[in-house]
């Protein structure tokens, strides 16, 4: 018959743990997190295609800019020669100065501009009409100073016949031919670039244009995912409110069950303790009444003794004097054990039925206190009780102090004589639970007797110390019912560690295991 | 003065005897009389409720319990005022409340240890030997 068994279901059982809503807040989906990925790539690659594509505009429009001065420097080159002409030509024919003034403005900006427009074409397919177009316009000028400078040594008719030798119209001519060369090529090359500009300037656009359509895809897309998983989570959220309203339901329908089991037990405790202990009170009471009874016959039978020695065997006098007695020695120890078991059972069973009530706990104090207690003892055996710094605790008082009391009393209690006992208590908080060790350098217990140390009325080792086997049995129980546990670490012959778990706070199994 | 008869109701013939044998060593020699379930001693006391009597009762009966017992007693105006003596093996303090609050007089538990037993049983004797059992009417 075991308790215990029936004891463990309700704590270590999964019916007080908070069920697990059963639809988990959904994190974002890896598809949508990959077109995430994918949108942002897509919108590097179309920012980096856009700049790309604005430097080669850019370049375009550089380069036709470039023609453009080509253009207006030939067009320059050739209007001012052409004012030089025009200027000397009208000199020559009416002979009055005003009409130099034109001459005189061009002249001196021909060769400066000459050379502007060979460095403008330097390098370009044009350089040589370029190039052409400055050595006749040099020669040009030198043209129409001879013909001026002639005019004033020799008069006008020298002049003009100098002109007449066609030598200025030929210069100018092949002046005329180079610019028509340069502007040909140019004027082509300015239509092309700038349709390459377009053409440059419409792909970038278009790719503007596509990369906004595709941010705005993926803005609707995740915008759509993130709404979906929003009110998902609106979904879970009130599941988990549900839920969390049916808790109560599930917490007053489990603990009904509990309550159930527990008034199983107790009927059973008070089915054993009454029905084991009615035929106790008889065997003791008509021990007691044999015990009288022979204590009378006994006496008879001294007083027999004494007035007739001879006629009382030695037979009867043992029987009387010894066997009797030892007989009732052994009955009685062993219904005071009976007695004593049937108690354990009652007393675990009736534990099992208070309501705990869990309060602020000072260890340090608690626990100084138990040690206080045990002073005694531990100045009988030399021994000590180190106390370390321990973790507060909210729970029930009463549970508490019988678990640590039942430690303690233990460890002194099951020292090794031969060196001085040292039983020290640590402990810290860690997450919701406190961790407590409570180590002693006594006996030890043997690997095989780990686990069976907690069972009721078991005891391991040697057996020179009294206890009934239910204290360790009773703290496994008070651990379980605090939502804790108590595991042990020994070696045999050097000492114990007992690790015990606790719930920091009060936890709903001690609410409703009441 | 009519002499007290003490009704005593014990399923347990070993108990029983063990009580009477101490209520005597007390020096108590009313009348006892014994039944064994709880059928023939509530016939026996609310048929017979013009003579005093004092009823010391088991809780732990085959055939109902004494809580019952006792509720059929307290309830019935012919018995209400007799005076009850509750004697059980176990020390549960609902139990003890229960009979209470159902009117017992006194509530002694059965121990184990039969010296303490006895001492209970002939306190008891004791007791009834000077307490004036009320007139049942």
């Amino acid at each position: 018959m075991t308790l215990q068994t029936a004891n463990d279901q309700s704590p270590s059982g999964p019916s007080f743990i908070a069920p697990e809503p059963n639809v988990r807040p959904r994190v974002l989906p890896t598809a949508q997190l990959g077109l995430i990925l994918v949108g942002f790539a897509a919108l590097i690659a179309a920012t980096l295609a856009s700049v790309a594509l604005a430097q080669r505009n850019r370049e375009a429009f550089e380069l036709a800019s470039r023609t453009q001065t080509v253009l207006s420097d030939t067009a320059l080159s050739v209007e001012l020669l052409e004012d030089a002409e025009t200027g000397q030509r009208g000199f020559l024919l009416t002979e009055r100065e005003a009409y130099l003034a034109p001459y005189r403005a061009a002249i001196g900006l021909v060769p400066a501009q000459l050379d502007r427009l060979v460095a403008d074409t330097a390098g370009l397919p044009v350089a040589g009409d370029a190039e052409r177009l400055r050595t006749a316009g040099l020669a040009k000028i030198d043209e129409l100073k001879g013909t001026l400078d002639l005019y004033g040594q020799d008069g006008r008719a020298a002049a003009l016949s100098r002109v007449m030798t066609n030598t200025g119209k030929t210069l100018m001519d092949e002046v005329r031919e180079a610019a028509a060369a340069i502007r040909a090529d140019q004027e082509h090359k300015l239509l092309e670039r700038l349709n390459a500009a377009g053409d440059t300037s419409r792909i970038l656009i278009a790719a503007e244009i596509g990369t906004a359509i595709l941010v705005i895809f993926i803005a609707l897309f995740t915008g759509a995912g993130f709404y979906r998983n929003i009110r998902a989570l609106r979904g879970t959220q009130d599941e988990l409110e549900a839920t969390n309203a049916n808790l109560e339901g599930i917490v007053e329908t489990r603990t009904a069950a509990l309550r159930q089991a527990n008034d199983e037990i107790q009927k059973f405790a008070y089915i054993v303790s009454h029905d084991l202990r009615a035929p106790l009170v008889n065997i003791m009471g008509f021990t007691a009444e044999l015990e009288s009874a022979a204590q009378k016959v006994g006496r008879f039978v001294n007083e027999r003794i004494r007035t007739s020695p001879g006629e009382v065997s030695a037979e009867i006098i043992e029987t009387i004097g010894e066997d009797v007695p030892e007989a009732f020695r052994f009955i009685k120890t062993s219904t005071a054990k009976m007695d004593g078991l049937i108690g354990a059972i009652l007393k675990l069973s009736r534990e099992g039925r208070r309501v705990l009530a869990p309060e602020p706990l000072a260890m340090r104090a608690l626990v100084e206190n138990i040690a206080a207690t045990l002073k005694h003892r531990t100045d009988e055996v030399d021994a000590e009780i180190v106390i370390q710094p321990l973790p507060d605790l909210t729970a029930d008082r009463l549970a508490i102090e019988q678990i640590f009391g039942n430690l303690l009393d233990n460890a002194v209690k099951y020292l090794a004589p031969e060196r001085p006992g040292v039983v020290t208590i640590r402990g810290h908080a860690k997450g919701p639970f406190a961790f407590f060790e409570i180590e002693d350098n006594g006996r030890g217990i043997a690997p095989d007797d780990h686990e069976r140390v907690f069972e009721l009325f078991r005891r391991a080792g040697q057996q020179n110390v009294p206890g009934e086997g239910i204290g360790l049995a009773y703290v496994r129980q008070l651990a379980y019912r605090l939502g804790g546990t108590i595991t042990l670490e020994s070696t045999f012959g050097h000492g114990t560690i007992f690790k015990l778990k606790l719930p920091l706070a009060g936890t709903r199994t001690q609410r409703d295991a009441a | 003065m009519e002499a007290v008869t003490i009704v005593l109701i014990e399923d347990d013939p070993g108990h029983a005897r063990l009580i009477e044998k101490n209520i005597r060593r007390a020096g108590v020699n009313n009348a006892i009389l014994h039944f064994e379930n709880g059928t023939a001693s509530l016939e026996h006391l609310l048929n017979n409720g013009h003579t005093p009597t004092l009823v010391l009762l088991d809780l732990n009966l085959p055939d109902m319990s004494g809580t019952q017992i006792l509720e059929k007693l307290k309830s019935n105006n012919g018995t209400k005022h007799v005076p009850v003596i509750v004697l059980t093996t176990t020390d549960d303090k609902v139990e003890i409340q229960k009979c209470y609050d159902l009117g017992c007089n006194v509530y002694i538990t059965k121990p184990v240890d039969y010296d303490a037993f006895a001492t209970a049983i002939r306190q008891l004797g004791l007791f009834l030997s000077v307490m004036q059992v009320p007139d049942s009417k």
